[in-house]
């Protein structure tokens, strides 16, 4: 074969205008394969009455009944109101104490301090969460766990952590907020890095106070990192489970039954797939109003730049 | 000149159709349906000798006779359990219905409680045992059986499905030390039940509590059936409406919230574990348990000289019940090979069967418990070390004395005999959840006793609704057959 014939293929495939597509072609198969075709798929059976206890049942079609079901299901409401309030709380909770860590550390210390502080705080984002979650369970035993026991040698109440409807899911908060607010101290504190420290001299030239420099210079220039953190985070926590499930199994009760319990309990223990799908699709759509929601706020609250 | 470029479109509509066309393919087959039918070789023995099996089970220590045996069993049958596919015990229904639905299951013959008997059989997931039973030295000595397990928990549809290796009842098991000690009497209704449990509670300083009670969600079902039962409930009338909004259930959840309030306020989060342990670490006088905690009781540091077992209390003047959830029986899956079912089947049945059984509900290392009469007119089994054993060790014997092994064969005995069976018909599960996490909500205060009951009724109903009235009726009826067969049952 010459070189003259090989240039001249090379030739017509590269005049080919939408070369690209089939560049692209083999990674939108697999997205079609891996993603797009079981998210259609799973639409179709959240219209469906699809159970797999049920046998010899026809599959029907009956449409927005297992949405209806599930929007008048005060246990569906339940479950999302729980992750509400465990993302809003645990989220702005690890938000702030690891944003006033990542301060001190990025001001106040420096060198072998801030080597040891990493090493220290990043221990519990390394465990593995099923990990934590029994060790948590150990910690808050009502029994023998060592919590307890310290409340009572200094003579205070010893609560019923996991057993009591008012109390268990706060257990769980703890636990995740021990984990996970590592995470926002380790990217914060790259963001405060990433500030020009011109900055903060020209407002101390201009005699600000740390107060106002605060508002005015690092909050403003970490925007962007503070929305990534948040929305890392607040996704993450939305479709937690794993020490929820090791901890208390969404008891007792319901008290800590998050949407995703809920969902799962549906699925892979009534075998209801067709409500346990059309479940996800909510869940999916009220992350995704719920993510544009808190990008929208924070634009507005900065005059409408783009944060991400 | 032929334009050889493509247009973005095609691109995406092959792309599209390619992929749509594989998905749908592999997606269109929902449930298993059942594998192939069983055929019996004409050398059964010799086509199971040297199988080695996958079982799946709930870990923890009901796997061990697993281990103890597996030499022994192999010996006699040629059949051998190479591997133990484990899962959390509240996993056992999802684990073995995913891989069931699948049509392809990675076990040969699997543990599970008879709950979903009714729906394994009915979905074609586990083999009829029946052809095999007749096979020469195959027998499962059924015969020995007591009649629940005979005439219930491993029947369906007028086959048999399944072997049983484990006889779960309700009983109560009590502090024998301080009741002689206070001068109280074993009580036998539950108003007495929850008087001890409230003297107990205020006025001693010898324990932290007069009673504990299981809340956890996973059996919760089963503390609450026990007082239904003996306040006459049934689970459906003759068109299928839910009967647990009633005067029985009123009287179960009302009795169950006195309990409450003398109870270990740790109550709310006890599974078996923490139920087990409370009893076991002294903190509560009397539980309602499962018929192992006996043999862990008497193997403790703590109470194995001290502990009671009674029969479960009643309401006055009513029949007691005892409630029956959990225990353990052997299927085989439908979707392996034809000789893999018979080695399967080979080794539930030896494993079941008089010898070895005996050997498993009398060691307290596991959790199974007695279901043969055998098992009940010997009590000495309850006396002897695990013959199957290394080195046949002191831990391997379940009591000490023989008066010991007497009074927990006769307390499990009479327990059986006002057993309450539990929801086992294709669907049971849904009903059976949905009763447990209310149950579960009304231990843990989060609902009293209307609302407990209205919210049950509700979801019954619906369940109902969702699976077919007509065809859940059938199964109830089916099943109503098989529990007054076995004299469980009002005629």
């Amino acid at each position: 074969m010459s070189s003259d014939t090989k240039t001249s293929r090379l030739g017509r495939v590269t005049k080919n205008d939408h070369l690209e597509y089939w560049f692209a072609l083999p990674a939108i198969l697999i997205l079609l394969a891996l993603v797009i075709v079981p998210m259609l798929w799973s639409l179709y059976v959240s219209f469906t009455n699809l159970n797999l206890t049920v046998s010899g049942r026809a599959v029907e079609i009956i449409w927005f009944e297992n949405y209806a079901n599930l929007l008048t299901d005060r246990r569906f409401w339940d479950s999302v109101l729980k992750t509400a309030y465990y993302v809003g709380v645990g989220v702005t909770v690890q938000f702030i104490i690891g944003f006033a860590v990542a301060l001190i550390m990025a001001n106040y210390t420096d060198g072998w301090l801030n080597s040891l502080l990493f090493t220290v705080l990043l221990l519990p984002m390394m465990m593995a969460p099923i990990v934590a979650g029994l060790m948590w369970r150990l910690v808050f035993d009502e029994s023998f766990g060592p919590l307890n026991h310290l409340l009572g040698a200094v003579g205070l109440p010893e609560p019923s952590w996991l057993s009591s409807a008012e109390l268990a899911l706060d257990a769980i908060l703890i636990a995740d907020i021990w984990q996970w607010t590592p995470f926002m101290i380790l990217i914060l504190y790259t963001g405060r890095l990433a500030i020009n420290e011109d900055l903060y001299e020209a407002a101390k030239m201009d005699g600000a106070s740390k107060l106002f420099t605060f508002r005015h210079v690092t909050v403003p220039q970490m925007k962007g990192v503070i929305a990534v953190a948040l929305l890392l985070r607040s996704m993450d926590a939305f479709k937690f489970f794993d020490k929820m499930y090791v901890m208390t199994q969404g008891g007792p009760g319901t008290a800590s039954e998050l949407a995703t319990y809920y969902n799962y309990i549906l699925g892979f223990n009534e075998f209801a797939m067709g409500k346990a799908t059309a479940m996800s699709w909510l869940l999916l759509l009220f992350a995704v109003v719920l993510a544009n929601l808190f990008l929208l706020i924070l634009e507005r609250g900065e005059g409408g730049d783009r944060v991400v | 000149m032929k334009d050889n470029r493509v247009s973005r479109r095609r691109v995406l509509k092959a792309t599209a159709a390619g992929a749509l066309s594989a998905g749908v393919a592999g997606c269109t087959d929902f449930a298993g349906g059942g594998g192939e039918e069983l055929t019996i070789p004409d050398d059964p023995d010799g086509a199971v000798e040297g199988m080695e099996l996958t079982h799946a089970m709930d870990e923890g220590h009901n796997t061990n006779p697993f281990d103890w045996f597996n030499d022994e069993i192999q010996e006699q049958t040629g059949v051998s359990v190479e591997t133990i596919q484990g899962f959390p015990p509240s996993e056992v229904y999802n684990s073995l219905n995913t891989e069931f639905t699948t049509g392809d299951t990675g076990f040969d013959l699997c543990s599970f409680y008879p709950q979903y008997l009714g729906e394994f059989a009915n979905n074609g997931h586990i083999v009829p045992l029946d052809d095999m039973m007749e096979i020469d030295g195959w027998d499962p000595a059924f015969d020995d059986l007591l009649a629940p397990y005979r005439n219930m928990y491993t029947q369906w549809g007028g086959n048999t499905y399944a072997l049983p290796i484990d006889g779960d009842v309700l009983m109560l098991v009590y502090r024998k030390d301080l009741f002689e000690q206070h001068n109280k009497e074993v009580p036998t209704t539950w108003s007495e039940f929850n008087e001890v449990a409230r003297y107990f509670t205020e006025e001693t300083n010898d324990i932290d509590y007069g009673v504990a009670t299981f809340g956890a969600r996973s059996y919760a079902y089963g503390w609450f059936l026990t007082r239904f039962g003996g306040a006459g409930g049934i689970y459906f009338d003759e068109d299928m409406n839910p009967q647990i909004d009633t005067e029985a259930g009123r009287m179960a959840l009302e009795s169950w919230a006195e309990t409450l309030e003398y109870a270990d306020p740790n109550s709310a989060s006890y599974g078996y574990a923490g139920l087990r342990d409370a009893f076991l670490n002294e903190r509560a006088a009397m539980i309602i348990q499962f018929t192992d905690v006996p043999k862990k009781a008497a193997a403790s540091d703590t109470v194995s000289d001290a502990w009671g077992g009674a029969p479960v209390p009643g309401f006055d003047g009513m029949d007691p019940a005892s409630s029956m959830p959990v225990g353990r029986v052997l299927g085989v899956s439908n979707y392996v090979e034809n000789d893999r079912k018979l080695a399967a089947y080979r080794y539930a049945q030896a494993i079941s069967g008089p010898t070895f059984s005996a050997n498993m509900v009398s060691d307290p290392d596991c959790g199974l418990d007695p279901y043969r009469t055998s098992q009940f007119d010997n009590p000495a089994i309850y006396t002897e070390p695990n013959e199957f054993r290394d080195g046949q060790p002191d831990s391997s014997i379940a009591f000490s004395s023989m008066e010991q092994a007497e009074e927990y064969a006769n307390a499990v005995g009479a327990t059986l005999e006002q057993g309450y069976p539990i929801p086992y018909w294709p669907g049971a599960q849904n009903y059976i959840q949905a009763l447990t996490i209310e149950m579960s909500r009304f231990v843990s205060d989060q609902q009293g006793v209307d609302q407990t009951l209205t919210n049950v009724q509700d979801e019954w109903n619906s369940i109902v609704d969702e699976l077919g009235r007509e065809s859940q009726l059938e199964a109830y009826e089916n099943v109503i057959d098989a529990w007054q067969n076995a004299g469980l049952w009002p005629s």
